[in-house]
């Protein structure tokens, strides 16, 4: 196509327009401005052309046609009286069985369901000092690997930190092994200053425990504690309805969990008290009578 | 030792091996003999086993070679909270099948095999009896 050069006596600038094309400058408070015809011609989009091509071969475009000219897109693919639009405009979350941490959260309840046996005797019951390594050696992991990701804000890493990992494999390492070479990794460990550091003087050695083993250091019960109860509130406040006695709705209860939460994380990892996050959750459900609901 | 003295041992957190080609049961590594009981109607009580097995709780190495079982993303948040652990689970149905095999009470006709009709993924094999 045949394009001319023009060029605008205000700032300079160039632009091609076509010969045919309708004259692209306009008057406005007495400045000549260059208008690009796209601009002007709101109907002329890529998406436009693309779909009259599509017409053209014989594609039926009605439904695409109702999506594009609409605002609001929600409004078009679901139905007026749609669940999940009053959920959106109540709460802003759409509740999903399948969403957020459901493992720890049946892990939690399992552990809380008799009302007879403490939490720490059931865990004792049910785990064993190999699901304790397992676990921790697991989480180590994970932290390395949203750390490689650029992930620095996670709540992950406030219950178990370096500090409280280093001292759970100390504690640990009596059982597994020789005293000779417990005495040379619990040095190691302590030398370390990073998440990767402590994965490498873990692997130095394997760690054999044996079969009916029930030792359990404090700190990991206190982290453990503290990650089920923060998260088992999180998920059944989004996903099973569940509302603190003291609060009116959803997003009350959620605060008061992270105002408690903050509260906690504000002393050092050796001071946190985890136990105060895991009364809340089992007072509240025994007074409201909570269910699991899916 | 009888079946319920064996799952006992097994909820303590006893180690266990059940094979149905050598028809063996070890605990803790070591052969066992148990006394195996009779029932009347024994697929009723087998197809009963098989869905508990299903719905319980998966954790690593815990699943059956014998029998299919659900992933942890099929079961809902209630189940995996409230139902039995899947090592227990599979101990109770694998043991009710060696049973069957040992005292040989399940007519296959001239099959090779037997597949429930309500649970398609239950099979029976002859070779096994």
């Amino acid at each position: 196509m045949n394009k001319t050069e023009v060029v605008c006596p205000n700032c300079g600038t160039s632009f091609k327009i076509s010969k045919g094309g309708a004259p692209i400058s306009e008057l406005s408070e007495g400045i000549h401005v260059l208008v690009p015809e796209t601009v002007r011609n709101n109907n002329v989009t890529k998406a436009n052309v693309r779909m009259e091509a599509l017409k053209s071969a014989g594609v039926n475009v009605d439904k695409l046609q109702s999506l594009m000219s609409s605002n609001d897109i929600l409004k078009t693919i679901f139905d007026d009286d749609d669940p999940i639009l009053e959920m959106i405009s109540k709460g802003g979350f759409i509740k999903n069985p399948e969403l957020f941490r459901r493992w720890i959260t049946a892990q939690t309840f399992a552990l809380i369901k008799d009302a007879n046996v403490s939490w720490t005797d059931q865990v004792r019951k049910r785990y064993d000092t190999r699901y304790v390594f397992k676990q921790t050696r697991n989480e180590l992991y994970l932290q390395i690997k949203l750390i490689r990701k650029g992930v620095k804000d996670d709540k992950r890493f406030q219950f178990f930190t370096l500090e409280d990992m280093k001292a759970i494999f100390i504690e640990l390492a009596p059982k597994a092994m020789w005293a000779q070479y417990a005495e040379s990794m619990i040095s190691m460990i302590k030398g370390c200053t990073t998440y990767s550091q402590l994965d490498r003087a873990i692997s130095f050695r394997t760690w054999h425990f044996r079969n009916k083993c029930k030792f359990m250091p404090q700190r990991w019960l206190n982290c453990f504690k503290g990650a089920g109860a923060y998260y088992t509130l999180q998920n059944i406040i989004r996903t099973h309805g569940f509302v603190l006695p003291s609060c009116n709705d959803m997003q009350s209860s959620l605060d008061t969990v992270e105002h408690m939460f903050n509260e906690i994380v504000s002393y050092s990892p050796s001071d946190r008290r985890w136990d105060m996050l895991m009364s809340l959750l089992m007072t509240s459900v025994s007074q409201t009578h909570f269910e699991l609901k899916w | 030792m009888t079946t319920d003295e064996f799952i006992k041992k097994v909820e303590d957190g006893e180690p266990y091996r059940i094979n149905f080609e050598k028809k063996e049961v070890r605990l803790n590594g070591f052969l066992v003999d148990i006394d195996f009981e009779t029932t009347n109607n024994a697929e009723e009580k087998l197809l009963e086993l098989f869905e508990n097995y299903k719905y319980s709780v998966p954790s690593a190495k815990a699943d059956s070679k014998y029998f299919f079982g659900f992933d942890e993303s099929k079961l809902s948040t209630k189940q995996l909270a409230e139902n039995e652990s899947r090592y227990i689970a599979r101990a109770k149905l694998e043991l009710f099948v060696l049973g069957l095999i040992i005292n040989q009470l399940w007519d296959f006709g001239n099959e090779w095999y037997w597949q429930s009709k309500a649970e398609p993924k239950l099979v029976l094999f002859k070779k096994w009896f």
